[in-house]
Formats: structure tokens, C-alpha cells, sequence
């Protein structure tokens, strides 16, 4: 069927979806540049005019380099944070060796955990065949560093993010549901326990798009941990339901952090970019035979790779940082992979534009060897992720970027395997953790929710994975009840059915 | 009598009508008197001449009267036109006297003179009535004509500005200063001039309420009195309007008015409450704004509405720093610098020569200047701004010399100064001047902290929480404490020896179990394994 009248039954059959996805998906194709030029010339006037952006579409130059992406969905109100940098611990960090400053458990070494705090919270397959749950005290020493409330404790694992502590916004009540590491990291990420959502980051390239045209949107770098790893899905960055432009583009640990981005030998940029012109060509064909959106994010991504061959080596070359700046971060900013590297990294596409930064440092699932692993995980990260936030306040761009440490659930005030007052190890637990957030928007200085004793129950403010989403997409500028998009049936959202706004938390 | 007064008044005003008739008839006189002159012939018949020269005596005669009730300024031409008026009808007087005496050379010599007398006798007249120049004004350079500019309003539904300058004076020029202005004086009101309007005319003060400009110019078309005479050209009903609007304001000369429904335009009264809100949601369509977004589009830097629906906008180069220079900032910003709220010029490669363009931008919040090679003189472009609140220096090449820039921003709360030439000692003083502005020189962490917790001691002396307070119980129970003696000896689930530790109370009987896994397994189905 030839005809390109979109009103055709026919011609909608073809399709297979309904105009609003067409209009939908098509209009908010990252860096469509070609893309859309093309797109106006081969496509029938009447769905060329109807396209929404099109009048911005007008004003493209010639050429490539100047596209602007076409319009996406835009803040509900003034936003104070343009971007994310999120430091995710995976495997879920200890709080009582951490952040939680429990000096009264240094009494109860080894007594059992009470039922009536334990309040039959169920165990994991680990633990269910423990015959004792004694409680394990941490082995570290805090220390109460000055904040802009009567000062924050930090255990001496942290001694850098302790002179960083004005800024920190320190949530100690966070609780979730999932107890074991995929469905948790899941519900963090994406809102819900089960697979399939949107992760945080493509909501965020749905809703803010892209700043920087010639750098992806979604940016993840994963660090390698040296205590106990587990797996780390691409799920966890994956577009879910909404258009695949908007999955998140892991950079590699190594030294070239995108495989095969620099044209082979004998290929120049002028070859590249008429092999991209003809290919594209064939894809924008398809395109108009199918509508299928994928053809399009396929188009992008070809588009964003060209670009990416003279963002990406200049992004990485870290020989323009002085070297107090390097120094700042620590020993191993020079390794490329590390998590000081990494932070170097973020910084620099925080500068670049560069929306939703995602990190993985992995390792923290300390069921055993806690003391001797933790103190490793925890020097690895200390001294960069302070340097991150120095760097980015001092360079002013800390008011516009929310920064967040968070891992997927906390860890069990008893001990898991033997206890020793040199070594324990502590199992998942999700009913109270820590995180801390940082920077755009979010109240510097302050510690927000308590635990009880025993670090175990939630006692005031408590903040579910929800509600911090909602507090977060606040900052960003949206209202987290009208952020969705329409799928299977029903408008999703990132804060799925749930969240409300934490005004405790906000600047 | 007044009666007769009124009458002779009414006799002056024929003066236009009765001076047409000896125009004509001295000038058919004379020409037939020099026809029959060439031929020899006689002079006209002593009747006609009588008449000739009553016209003209006539004429003369309602003219006087004429000038002593109109009132006419006097003026180099009404005076020579008074006086060669009065000799026209002498001379008319003569002729007729020659003739009746039969002199016909010397009356032919007198109509001659009388004709001479009378053409700029009637061209001062005209002037007097047409204006200056009159005869010759088509001939004249063309002036430029003189439109009148009706005000605009800035947007729909709002209010224009107008002032007497722009807008008043034009059209009165146009339609007014023709009679009443410097060739001729009606009514002895000059309108060219603000002095002139102050100054009023014959009946007095011409503005106010209830002055004669506003009066005639709002009496209907067929009264005598309303103005522009209805031979003119007339107002428009917005010029109409224009007037009426400037009168009631007490006609200002200087400042300007507002014309027009609506309210009043945004940088007059609204701009003291625009302060935090600058221009948010302009409706109105401003091509050059369109413009620029456009030439934005095509470029690789970005921008955002400052939030949705407004105007205002967010440009950052941080995609294409490397290539931004003064050139393409100004190519690309110069024509809306008043729309930029926030800025973003970090590591571009733009100079000082920047500067003015950004100092013009007046609605400027936030301005990131980090990593930019601009000096303190650059920096000297900002002084004074009025709106401006975060101000990111860092490592950008100013001193200590560009305090007293920072002295002068009132709305200033957030300086970055890392990485500049500042001394500690600078910034100390800086931020002991300015104590309300958060000054960050890279210098806001502490490293020490407050307080060490004490050498960790572990016991287990704290009370227990669940257990009845008892003074022992330094060993602790374990949590699956058997109380209970099993009634069997072999797991009921596996069949292997029973652990005293696991049992379950069911039906009144403790049944013992090897290990924490079973009782889930007998829950399942707890009368099966009964029977074990």
C-alpha cells in the first residue's frame, strides 16, 4: 500500500500502532539530525506539518553539526537541578559501619537481636539457618564532623566525605521492600520491583533531553569493588518502555571507554560520515515503510556515535586537569576504571551537559570479612566522592547538580557467620538503610529520619525509594504524578502508584 | 447702535465676495482701454467707469470694516495689503474723476496705476488668507509631508506610549500649523510650538478642559466653529482620540502618556514588580526573538525556556566551548541580550570584548564565567548590575583589583572565586564587605572533625531488651531456647535424630525436629507426618 494518508485503515494496520505513539516516538528522537532532515523531505506534508516541534526543525542550518534534537517533554516548573550524578553502591554498603552511629550497641556485643525489635522480618536464605542472630557492634570509630545542624557522624572509613558533611543531605530512614539484589537494585532504579520500567536516567532523558548533542544523554560507568560482587544487569540502565534513545550508554572501564570509536585505519571523517549519510538513507526507507521507532533510535545512535568519535577522546583526556585537581582525587584517578577516575569523569560531563551520570561501584555485599573488605570498598570511594563534590562546588556548578550515594538496601545490625571482635560479616536488610544526597536542591548540612538502637526499625521520617524519587524529580522540575508515558494500558510513571514529595529535604 | 454695528460687520464680511468685482472689472477696464488706445479710439462709457471704480471703493470700503471685527494679526502683509487696498480705491476714485472730466490720457494713466496698485494689493490679501508663499509653493522644493505617527501599543492589550514629541507634534504640524503657524496666525494661535500652545490665542489660553483647541475640535463637522475648517482635511477619529488623550493628561510636554485600553506596557509601570520575575510569559510576537532562536537552533549550543511558557531564556556553550568565541557569541546572542536569564560560557574561548554584550544583558541571574580568559576589565562591565545573583568566576584571570566590581551588584548571594588571583587575604576582606554573599574560594569544607568517639570498648553489660530484667544472663539464651522435652526421638520429616532445639507445640504434644527446615516441610501437611 502506497499511500502515505494517514487516516487509511489500511495504512494503519501497516502501521500497527496508533498515531500518538508515531507522533510520540518520532518527535523525541535524540539528536535526530539527519534524521529529520530527511524525514521532511520524504514524508507526506500533512504528517510532516503535524509533527510537534517541526517549527524548530525549521530553523536547522545545513549540515550536521549544528541539529538541535527535536523538543522533549520539558520541566513542569522551574527546575533547581539541570543534572544527576548518582553513585550507586551495589551490594548494599553497611550503615552501621558507615553512617549510622549506633555507640550504644558497643554494650550488647554479641547478644541476641530481641524479637520484639526483630518483629519477624523475614530472612534471607542465608541467614534462615543461623541458630543465633548476635549483634555485631561496628569495629569503627566515628567521628562527628561539622554540618549545619550539631554535626554529622561518620565512621573513620569516611574521613574525606566527613569534610564534605555541610553539603551532604544524610537520609538515615530510607527503607525499601526487596530484600535480595536484582529485585532491589530493580525497585531503585526503575520503581518497581519487577523488571521492565524505565531506570531513572532515561526517565530523566524522556523528560530533560539532552544537553550537549554531541555526548550521550545517559551516561553509566561501573567500577570494579574488591569485597564481595554481584551481578550487575544492563537492565539496570535500560529504556524500559520508553524509546531505546533514552538507555543509557555505558562507557568501559578500560582505556578506550567506546569500542571502536576511532575510524580504522585508511577511513577519514569524511568517509565516515557518507558511509552514515547512505546508511541512513536505507534506514529512513525503512523508516517510512514501517514507522517503527527502533529504526529511528537506530538512526540516532548511528548519529550520536559520529559525533561521539570527537567528544568522547577529548572527554577523557584528563592531561588539561591541573594536578591539585587529580591530586584531589586521589591516588587512583590515573587508573582508568577506578571509581576516582570515574568521579573525575562525571565531573567532567557534569561540565559537558551531560544529564543523568550513573556509577556503579560494586562490591559492598560484605556477608563476611566485613571489617577487612569494607575498609577497602570504603577507600576507594571516600576520597573521590568528596573530591566530586569539592570540585563541582567549586567550579558553582554544585547548586545545579544533584549528586546521590545510595545502595539498594542496608545490612543486618546481627552478625552473619561467626562473631569476633575482629570480624563479622552482616546480612541484607531492608527496612532501614542510609543514603546521602547532595547539590541541586536538595537541604545541605542536614540528617534526616532516625533509626532506633539497634539500627534495625525506622522510628521518625521514614523515606521509601518512591518518595525520594518524587523528592528527586521535584528538584529536577517535574511533578512526579504527571511524568509518565503511556504503556501497557495504563500511563507509568517512575514513582509507579506511590511517593510524595519530601519537603524535609528540600533546600 | 450695536445694530449698526452688527450690520457693518456683516458688510465687512463681504469683503471676500465684493473684492472679486473690481479685480475683474479694473482688469476688463484696463484691458479695453488699451485696445481702444492702440486704435484710438474712445474711452469706456462714463457709467462703467462709475461702476468699475464703486466696486473698488466697495471692496476697499468692507475690507476696513472687515479688519476692525476679524481678527487678523497684524502683519507685513495685512498692512500692505490695507494700505494698497485703500490706494487701489483712490486710485479708482481718480480715474472716474478724469473720466468725468474727459481727460482721457491721464485717466487712462490713473486706471493703469490702479491696476498696478491692486495686483499686490490682492496678492498680499491671498496671502494673508492662503498663507505665505502661497502662489509659488508648487513650485517650491517638495517638502517632506508631514504624516502624522499614531502611538503603538508594545502588545495586544496593552496600552501605547505616547509623547507630545512623537506623536502630538506631528500632527499637529500636519493638520493644524498650516494656519496656525508661522505664515499664518489664525485666530492669533500658533500650534508649533510648546510655547506657542501655552501661549494660547486671541480668545485666551487655547488647552484645558474647557480651552477653544479642544472645544473646536470636538464640535461637529457643520458648526462653524469646529476645526479643522471643513475644507481640510480632517482628524481621524484615533487622531481625534490622541488629542483628547494628551489634554486630559494635562497636554505633558515632556513626558510621555499612555494611550490606548489596556495596561500600561511592561517598562513603565510593571517594571518595579518585574524585578523577580523578569518579562515571564511575553505574549507578544518579536521576530527578532524568533530570529535568534532559530540561529540557536542551528547552533551546537543550548537553551531552555527558564521554565515553561516563558520567554526567558537558559543558554549554555558548554557542547561546543571549544569553538565559541567572541564572534559567535555575538552572532548569536547580541539581538536578545535582554531574554538570557542564565548564562553559561564556561571554557569558551571568549575575550573581554564579550563583556559589554554581557553586561547588557540585563536580566542576567546567573552568569558562569569559570575557566574563562577575561580580565578584570572585562569584569568592569558588569558594575552595577541590577539582577544579577550567582556569579561563577573560578580560574578565570581577575584580581583583587575587581572587589569593588562585586561592591556594586545589589542582588549579588553567591561569588566563585577558586582558582583566581584573589589572596586569602583578599578574599577575607571581600567577604567581610559583602556578608550577606556566600564567597566560595574553594575553602568551604573542614577536614577536622568536631569530635572522636571515644576508644571502643565492647561488652555485653547494656540490659537486655526483651528479657526479664534478672541480674545474670551474661551468656545469652539462644533464640530457639527448648523449654520443651520432645515427645519423639526421630524427625517426623527426615527421619534422623531429633535436635532439641527445634520443636514445635502442636495439638497439645512438643514434637521434635533434626533441623530449622523441617517444621516448614510438617506445616505443610502436618497429619501426614503425625502418623511417623
Amino acid at each position: 500500500m502506497d499511500t502515505h494518508d494517514p487516516n487509511d485503515p489500511l495504512r494503519a494496520h501497516d502501521l500497527l500502532m496508533t498515531r500518538r505513539r508515531f507522533f510520540g516516538k518520532a518527535a523525541k528522537s535524540l539528536g535526530a539530525g539527519f534524521g529529520a532532515l530527511a524525514m521532511q523531505s520524504l514524508l507526506g506534508r500533512e504528517l510532516n506539518a503535524m509533527m510537534p516541534g517541526n517549527a524548530a526543525a525549521e530553523g536547522l542550518a545545513g549540515g550536521l553539526e549544528g541539529t538541535r534534537p527535536l523538543p522533549v517533554v520539558g520541566p513542569h516548573f522551574k527546575p533547581k537541578a539541570k543534572r544527576v550524578i548518582y553513585l550507586h553502591m551495589e551490594g548494599a554498603p553497611s550503615q552501621l559501619d558507615l553512617y549510622d552511629y549506633k555507640p550504644g550497641l558497643r554494650a550488647r556485643f554479641n547478644q541476641d537481636l530481641p524479637e520484639s525489635i526483630r518483629d519477624g522480618q523475614r530472612l534471607t536464605g542465608m541467614t534462615s539457618g543461623q541458630e543465633r542472630f548476635p549483634i555485631a557492634p561496628s569495629i569503627f570509630q566515628f567521628s562527628r564532623y561539622r554540618n549545619n545542624q550539631d554535626g554529622l557522624w561518620l565512621s573513620e572509613l569516611l574521613p574525606h566525605t566527613g569534610s564534605v558533611a555541610n553539603e551532604l543531605c544524610m537520609i538515615k530512614s530510607m527503607h525499601t521492600e526487596a530484600i535480595n539484589h536484582e529485585p532491589a537494585i530493580t525497585f531503585f532504579q526503575t520503581g518497581n520491583q519487577q523488571p521492565g520500567r524505565p531506570s531513572f536516567g532515561s526517565w530523566m532523558s524522556y523528560g530533560l533531553g539532552s544537553a550537549n548533542s554531541n555526548l550521550p544523554t545517559f551516561v553509566v560507568m561501573i567500577t570494579q569493588g574488591i569485597g564481595n560482587m554481584q551481578a550487575l544487569s544492563a537492565r539496570f540502565w535500560g529504556s524500559g518502555f520508553l524509546p531505546s534513545e533514552h538507555q543509557g550508554c555505558k562507557l568501559r572501564s578500560g582505556e578506550d571507554p567506546v569500542l571502536y570509536l576511532r575510524n580504522p585505519e585508511g577511513v577519514s571523517r569524511e568517509d565516515r560520515r557518507r558511509m552514515l549519510d547512505l546508511v541512513g538513507e536505507l534506514n529512513e526507507r525503512e523508516y517510512q515503510r514501517s514507522f517503527d521507532p527502533e529504526v529511528q533510535a537506530r538512526i540516532s545512535q548511528y548519529e550520536m556515535a559520529y559525533r561521539m568519535q570527537m567528544s568522547v577522546p577529548e572527554l577523557t583526556d584528563f592531561s588539561d586537569e591541573s594536578e591539585e585537581t587529580l591530586a584531589m582525587y586521589g591516588p587512583e584517578v590515573n587508573t582508568p576504571g577506578s571509581f576516582a577516575a570515574n568521579c573525575l569523569m562525571a565531573r567532567r560531563l557534569a561540565e559537558r551537559g551531560v544529564r543523568f551520570i550513573q556509577l556503579y561501584m560494586r562490591g559492598w555485599d560484605q556477608h563476611g570479612n566485613l571489617p577487612r573488605e569494607l575498609r577497602a570498598q570504603a577507600k576507594a570511594v571516600d576520597q573521590p566522592q568528596a573530591a566530586l563534590l569539592k570540585d563541582l562546588k567549586r567550579r558553582g556548578l554544585l547548586d545545579e547538580t544533584l549528586v546521590l550515594s545510595a545502595g539498594e538496601f542496608g545490612r543486618t545490625a546481627y552478625s552473619q557467620g561467626a562473631l569476633s571482635t575482629e570480624n563479622y560479616g552482616r546480612d541484607h536488610h531492608p527496612r532501614c538503610f542510609s543514603v546521602w544526597a547532595a547539590g541541586g536542591g536538595m537541604k545541605p548540612g542536614i540528617s534526616y529520619g532516625e533509626t532506633d538502637d539497634f539500627s534495625y526499625n525506622i522510628v521518625k521520617d521514614p523515606v521509601d525509594v518512591h518518595d525520594l524519587h518524587a523528592t528527586m524529580l521535584h528538584c529536577l522540575g517535574f511533578d512526579h504524578e504527571r511524568l509518565g508515558y503511556r504503556a501497557q494500558g495504563r500511563d507509568m510513571r517512575l514513582t509507579d502508584v506511590a511517593g510524595h514529595v519530601i519537603p524535609g529535604l528540600l533546600a | 447702535m450695536e445694530i449698526i454695528a452688527d450690520v457693518l460687520a456683516v458688510f465687512g464680511r463681504m469683503h471676500p465676495l465684493l473684492l472679486h468685482l473690481p479685480i475683474g472689472m479694473l482688469l476688463g477696464l484696463g484691458l479695453l482701454e488699451w485696445f481702444a488706445a492702440r486704435r484710438g479710439q474712445t474711452p469706456m462709457a462714463r457709467g462703467v467707469v462709475l461702476v468699475v471704480a464703486i466696486s473698488a471703493i466697495l471692496g476697499a470700503a468692507s475690507g476696513w470694516m472687515l479688519h476692525e471685527e476679524d481678527g487678523y494679526a497684524s502683519s507685513f502683509a495685512l498692512e500692505w495689503h490695507e494700505r494698497l487696498g485703500i490706494a487701489t480705491a483712490f486710485g479708482a476714485l481718480f480715474s472716474v474723476v478724469l473720466r468725468f472730466r474727459d481727460k482721457t490720457t491721464p485717466y487712462r494713466w490713473m486706471l493703469l496705476l490702479t491696476i498696478a496698485l491692486m495686483v499686490p494689493a490682492g496678492h498680499f490679501g491671498a496671502e494673508m488668507t492662503h498663507g505665505k508663499g502661497f502662489l509659488w509653493e508648487p513650485l517650491e522644493e517638495e517638502e517632506t509631508p508631514v504624516a502624522p505617527i499614531m502611538p503603538e501599543p508594545e502588545a495586544e492589550g496593552m496600552a501605547a506610549m505616547a509623547s507630545f514629541e512623537q506623536h502630538v507634534a506631528p500632527l499637529l504640524k500636519a493638520r493644524c500649523t498650516r494656519c496656525h503657524g508661522a505664515r499664518k496666525v489664525k485666530g492669533e494661535l500658533r500650534l508649533d510650538s510648546p510655547e506657542a500652545i501655552l501661549a494660547g490665542g486671541e480668545t485666551g489660553p487655547a488647552l484645558g478642559a474647557d480651552g477653544e483647541f479642544l472645544r473646536r475640535l470636538e464640535l461637529p463637522l457643520e458648526h462653524d466653529d469646529h476645526m479643522p475648517p471643513e475644507s481640510k482635511t480632517q482628524l481621524t477619529a484615533p487622531e481625534l482620540s490622541l488629542l483628547q488623550t494628551w489634554i486630559s493628561q494635562d497636554a505633558p510636554f515632556t513626558d510621555e502618556f499612555a494611550f490606548g485600553e489596556g495596561e500600561i506596557g511592561l517598562d513603565q509601570a510593571q517594571a518595579a514588580q518585574a524585578e523577580d520575575n523578569p518579562a515571564v510569559g511575553q505574549e507578544e510576537d518579536d521576530p527578532t526573538y524568533d530570529l535568534a532562536i532559530a540561529g540557536l537552533n542551528g547552533s551546537l549550543a543550548h537553551w531552555e525556556p527558564l521554565e515553561p511558557g516563558s520567554k526567558q531564556l537558559w543558554v549554555s556553550f558548554a557542547p561546543c566551548a571549544d569553538f565559541t568565541n567572541d564572534e559567535t557569541l555575538g552572532i548569536l546572542l547580541a539581538t536578545i541580550p535582554e531574554y538570557i536569564s542564565e548564562l553559561n560560557v564556561s571554557r569558551t574561548q571568549i575575550t573581554d570584548l564579550s563583556m559589554d554584550l554581557i553586561g547588557a544583558m540585563t536580566n542576567l541571574r546567573t552568569l558562569n564565567l569559570a575557566q574563562v580568559m577575561i580580565t578584570d576589565v572585562g569584569l568592569f562591565s558588569l558594575t552595577g548590575h541590577q539582577h544579577l545573583e550567582e556569579l561563577i568566576l573560578s580560574q578565570a584571570n581577575i584580581s583583587e583589583a575587581a572587589s569593588e566590581y562585586f561592591l556594586t551588584m545589589p542582588k549579588l548571594s553567591e561569588l566563585y572565586l577558586w582558582g583566581t588571583n584573589f589572596t586569602p587575604a583578599g578574599i577575607a576582606s571581600l567577604r567581610q564587605q559583602l556578608p550577606e554573599v556566600m564567597i566560595d574560594f574553594g575553602d568551604s569544607f573542614y577536614d577536622e572533625p568536631l569530635e572522636v568517639e571515644a576508644e571502643l570498648v565492647f561488652t555485653s553489660d547494656a540490659p537486655l531488651v526483651d528479657a526479664p530484667p534478672t541480674e545474670q544472663a551474661t551468656t545469652p539464651e539462644p533464640i530457639n531456647t527448648v523449654r520443651l522435652t520432645p515427645s519423639n526421638t526421630i524427625c517426623p520429616v527426615s527421619g534422623k535424630a531429633v535436635d532439641p532445639l527445634y520443636t514445635v507445640v502442636y495439638d497439645g504434644k512438643v514434637i521434635g525436629f533434626c533441623c530449622p527446615n523441617c517444621p516448614k516441610t510438617f506445616w505443610e501437611d502436618p497429619a501426614k507426618f503425625l502418623e511417623n
